[in-house]
Order: C-alpha cells, then sequence, then structure tokens
C-alpha cells in the first residue's frame, strides 16, 4: 500500500460544497443496492438458484416424458411441474436474503450501517424492498427458465391443466418475494447466519413434515399455514388446502410479523 | 460540539457510563483518556446512537443522532478496525455509505487518496492489513466532510508513519474548527496531539481540562535538587510546609508543591550549599495515574509499577 511519509503534509482534502441533498429513504435504498451488488455471495446464490432450478425443472421434465412413453399420462403442464424445482432452489435465495443482513453483522458493517442510516424503520424498508424485488424478480425469471426447460425435455406431453406459465411465474415471484421479506426480518432478530438459515429451513421444509405427521387435527390445520404449505398452495394449486387468496394472506401474515420482530428488536436492542 | 449531560448506560448491575456531562468544544482536538473498560468506547457507541442511553442524551450540535438529515455529513466516526465487509472493495463500501447520505461519489477517490489507499481500493477488505482496515475507517469518518469527528484508538495496528499522519490528520482537522474526539492508550501521543483532556474512570469525568492543567495538577510536578547538606535541606523544606521526598543519588530530594525560586531561597536563607536545582515536570502518564489509580477496572494486583511474579507450578 501507499504510506505517507513523515514529513509529507496531510493530502488537502476539499470541502464538500452545498446544502447537503439526497439522503433520506432513497439513499438508503441506493445503500442497500450498493450493498447486495457489491459482494459475490449474491452473485453466487443466484447461480446457484439458477442451477437449482433448471437442473431439477429438467430432471422432472425428463421423468415426465419418460411416463408418458410408458403409457403414464402426465396432465400437469410444464410450468406447474417446473415450479416444484424451487422447493429445494428457493433455499438459495432464502439465503441470500438472509446473508444480506447476517453478513453485516458479522463483518461489523453494521455499525457503518447504522451510523449512516440512524433511523431503524428507514433501514428495515429499505433492505426489505431491496432484496425482495430481487429475490421476486429472481424467482418470476428462474420459474420461466425452468417452465421452458421442463417444456422442451416433455416434449409434446404434459399440456394438460389450467393457468398461464406467465401466472405461474408471478406466483413464484411473489412468493419467493415474501419468502424474502420473512427471511430479512428474521435475520435481524437472529443477527446469526447459521440460526436463521436453520430457523427458515425446518420452517420451510422440516415443520410441515413433522406436523402433517404427529396426527392431531389441529396440528395439521396449523401445519397448512406454514409459509411453505402456503407457497405450494400458491403455486401448485392442484390438492392444496385453500386458494390462492388465502396463500397470500398467509404468506403476508408470515411476512409481517417477522417483519415487526425486526423493528422491535433493532429498536430496542443495542447494536 | 458535541453535549452529554448525565449520559448514563447500565447493563444489568453494571454501570457503564455513570452521569456524563460535558461538551466537547470545536476547534481543538480532546484527547478521551479511561483505563481498559472505562467506558471510552460505549460512550462513544452512545453518541453515534448504536447503543440506547439509560439515561441521560448525547446530542450533536443540539440534536440526538438519530434525527439527523443527514448524518455522515455531520458526524465522522471511526469506531471499529472491521471497517467493511470482508468481501467488499474499499470503493464500494465508501460508494454504499456515500449514497445513503446524498454525498457525490467523486467524494470517494477523494478521500481513499487522502488515506493512502487508491491503489488499493479494488481489492476485497478481508485482505486488508489493520493498519489499511483503519485507514479506511478514516477515509469513511472524512467521506462526509463533517464538523464532528469521533477516533477510536486511531492509531491501532499503525507503524510509526501512520501514527504521525494521524496526528497531522486530528491536528489539521481541529484546526479548521472542527470538534475533536479521539481515545487512545498510548499517552505520550496524547500529550502531544490532545489540547484538552477527558478522563474517565469507571465511567466517571474524572478530568474535563487543558492538557496543561491536568499535567499540572500532578503530583508528579516537583522540584529536583542536591545538596551536600541534604539532611538539614530536608529538615529547612519539610518545616516550610512542603512535601519532601528522597530523590535518586546520596545528596537529591524531590520537592513537591513548590517552585525553584521558593526552594532556592530557603537554602540561601539558611546558609545550605545546592549543587542542582531543577524543576522536573510530571508527564501526562504520572498524571493520568494518579487521576485513575482509584478507578482502574482491570489493574495487575499490587501497585501498577511494580507486577507480581506469578508462582510457578511445581
Amino acid at each position: 500500500m501507499t504510506t505517507t511519509t513523515t514529513q509529507a503534509p496531510v493530502p488537502a482534502l476539499p470541502r464538500l460544497e452545498g446544502s447537503p441533498t439526497g439522503g433520506g429513504s432513497r439513499g438508503a435504498f441506493a445503500f442497500e443496492w450498493t450493498k447486495l451488488t457489491s459482494v459475490r455471495a449474491t452473485w453466487w446464490n443466484l447461480l446457484a438458484a439458477l442451477v437449482l432450478t433448471v437442473g431439477f425443472a429438467g430432471m422432472l421434465g425428463l421423468s415426465a416424458e419418460a411416463s408418458s412413453a410408458k403409457g403414464v399420462a402426465v396432465d400437469e403442464p410444464a410450468h406447474r411441474l417446473a415450479a416444484q424445482a424451487f422447493l429445494v432452489s428457493q433455499l438459495a435465495l432464502v439465503a441470500l436474503a438472509t446473508l444480506a443482513v447476517t453478513s453485516e453483522y458479522a463483518g461489523g458493517t453494521a455499525h457503518a450501517t447504522l451510523r449512516a442510516v440512524p433511523r431503524r424503520g428507514r433501514l428495515l424498508a429499505a433492505k426489505t424492498t431491496v432484496v425482495a424485488l430481487v429475490v421476486g424478480a429472481a424467482g418470476t425469471v428462474l420459474q420461466l427458465a425452468g417452465g421452458l426447460t421442463a417444456g422442451v425435455l416433455m416434449g409434446g406431453g404434459g399440456t394438460g391443466g389450467d393457468g398461464s406459465p406467465a401466472a405461474t411465474a408471478l406466483a413464484v415471484g411473489g412468493h419467493l418475494a415474501l419468502l424474502a421479506v420473512l427471511s430479512v426480518g428474521l435475520a435481524f432478530v437472529l443477527r446469526s447466519a447459521a440460526g436463521a438459515l436453520t430457523s427458515l429451513i425446518m420452517l420451510l421444509l422440516a415443520l410441515p413434515q413433522l406436523l402433517g405427521a404427529l396426527g392431531p387435527g389441529w396440528l395439521a390445520t396449523a401445519s397448512d399455514h406454514l409459509p411453505g404449505v402456503a407457497g405450494e398452495a400458491l403455486t401448485a394449486p392442484d390438492g392444496a388446502p385453500y386458494g390462492a387468496a388465502r396463500a397470500v394472506l398467509v404468506l403476508v401474515g408470515w411476512a409481517l410479523a417477522a417483519q415487526l420482530a425486526a423493528l422491535v428488536t433493532l429498536r430496542r436492542r443495542d447494536a | 460540539m458535541i453535549t452529554l449531560d448525565g449520559l448514563s448506560k447500565r447493563y444489568g448491575e453494571t454501570a457503564v457510563v455513570s452521569a456524563l456531562s460535558c461538551a466537547i468544544a470545536p476547534g481543538r482536538v480532546t484527547g478521551f483518556l479511561g483505563p481498559n473498560g472505562a467506558g471510552k468506547s460505549t460512550t462513544m457507541r452512545l453518541i453515534v446512537g448504536l447503543d440506547t442511553p439509560s439515561a441521560g442524551s448525547a446530542l450533536i450540535g443540539g440534536q440526538p443522532y438519530a434525527r439527523l438529515r443527514h448524518p455522515l455529513r455531520e458526524v465522522g466516526a471511526l469506531l471499529d478496525a472491521r471497517a467493511g465487509h470482508p468481501g467488499r472493495s474499499a470503493r464500494a463500501h465508501l460508494r454504499g455509505l456515500a449514497r445513503s447520505n446524498g454525498i457525490p461519489t467523486g467524494r470517494v477517490d477523494l478521500v481513499l487518496e487522502a488515506v493512502g489507499l487508491s491503489e488499493v481500493a479494488d481489492r476485497r477488505v478481508g485482505t486488508y492489513s489493520l493498519g489499511m482496515g483503519q485507514r479506511l475507517g478514516i477515509a469513511a469518518a472524512l467521506l462526509g466532510d463533517p464538523e464532528v469527528l469521533l477516533f477510536d484508538e486511531p492509531v491501532n495496528g499503525l507503524d510509526p508513519d501512520g501514527v504521525a499522519w494521524v496526528r497531522r490528520l486530528t491536528r489539521s482537522l481541529a484546526a479548521e474548527g472542527r470538534t475533536v474526539l479521539v481515545s487512545s492508550h498510548l499517552l505520550s501521543e496524547m500529550q502531544e496531539t490532545a489540547d484538552h483532556l477527558l478522563v474517565i474512570g469507571r465511567g466517571r469525568l474524572l478530568a474535563d481540562a487543558p492538557v496543561d492543567e491536568v499535567i499540572a495538577a500532578s503530583s508528579g510536578n516537583a522540584v529536583l535538587v542536591r545538596s551536600p547538606e541534604r539532611d538539614a535541606l530536608g529538615t529547612v523544606l519539610a518545616d516550610a510546609g512542603l512535601t519532601v521526598r528522597q530523590a535518586s543519588g546520596a545528596d537529591g530530594l524531590l520537592v513537591g508543591g513548590a517552585a525553584c525560586d521558593t526552594v532556592g531561597a530557603l537554602a540561601f536563607r539558611h546558609g545550605l550549599p545546592l549543587r542542582e536545582l531543577s524543576p522536573r515536570r510530571a508527564s501526562l502518564e504520572e498524571a493520568f495515574l494518579e487521576l485513575t489509580s482509584g478507578s482502574a477496572q482491570f489493574t495487575t494486583s499490587e501497585t501498577t509499577d511494580r507486577t507480581t511474579p506469578i508462582p510457578r507450578e511445581r
């Protein structure tokens, strides 16, 4: 690195002229965008999501093709089939959302961030908006890519069912954006990547299996209202316990609860 | 201008900062001193709103930090050696901070140049040495051209060149009329850098005075006098109400609470010959140790100038 020598004068730093402009919520948004796009973890997670989505969608397409070759007709359209890939690939996007928060606490930038944007609500809103937009857009595009891949590999098969590929893509994007809102909120509460990711995997994948298997009816009902189940109801409505409207309501409820907990934590707990 | 008014922070039963009241004025370097655990860092964190005070307030230009519209343009702080995300470049780190507070992004290159990091600006911060991280922290503090600067242990990890650079930087920032609060463990460095001192121990304010006054208040200020008639001279001085201690050598005495002319006049009046008569000025370190002797949180047992040998295992 270059060092100044002992005799050298301090380089004169010109004063900032003019009265301050910008900042505020737009500044906080630009800040979060710069932070999210300037670390490799974000791009790795997006790449992982792409590989997982397209890979699994392709496998599902191939297996559907094999089934119909044996005379077992698959009446699900390719885009619906492909959406199942997100059972796995959602984790890469959830990780992206979680790390956007926890890496700040691990790396010591949380203090710099809070000094730049001291209003906790503004910080939380900016972080959540940026992450949810990125994850939601990624989910939409990945679902379109997965649907195309599955469609090509299925050949002519799997044209039954209803819903358009665009509608499914929007549903997947919306579901993932709400999951990102939930993840960001939970990450602000727990502050550690390990804690937040473990909780989210439990919530999204393990709990629905566990609660459903335990027996009592009210537990099964509770299980139906976990965010993972609601997400499936939204993106793959066949056989879902409830319709899309209720699914959105359940997801929004989870996301809001996590955000509220995050806001209380940010305001109450010392950084 | 920073104003602390009854600022207090408790963690459960432990009071880390207790009813701190003082004004940190612009145009001078205020040194912030205290033993480890005295509450210096906590005070700085309270000033920038990272921690919430249990009682009292810390105001910047009359406003709490969280109310500042463009906080980075009013307060620059170096509080943590880990300045940025290890996977992000210094340039991206500063660019993000600039955008958050409406600072023109062109300013990023200027501050990188000012701290000597231009050539490594696109390297990931995780590859930086402690000293480079410290320079990045200073760059971030200067980014918004703020009127108030807080530097917590700014010379940590810096080489002698870097230490001298920080000294010149803090002096020139204060000369420009800014409020500069610097904490450091290096008392000799503080003696050269600071105009004014804030000394705390166990979270309480022990001194808020110009450096010269703090040093002048130390009992380490004395007159060294040597005489072949040492014992007789000692009696004369003690009778005059002065505190007299033996100094090194067979003929030396240290006289506290008096100036050279008083001691010389007394010796002359009693016809006692002198070999040496010289003022001895206390160092900031002596003054500091005296101030904080009752309040150090983590001192070695016994005295501070003699370490107790640790018994060997048998």
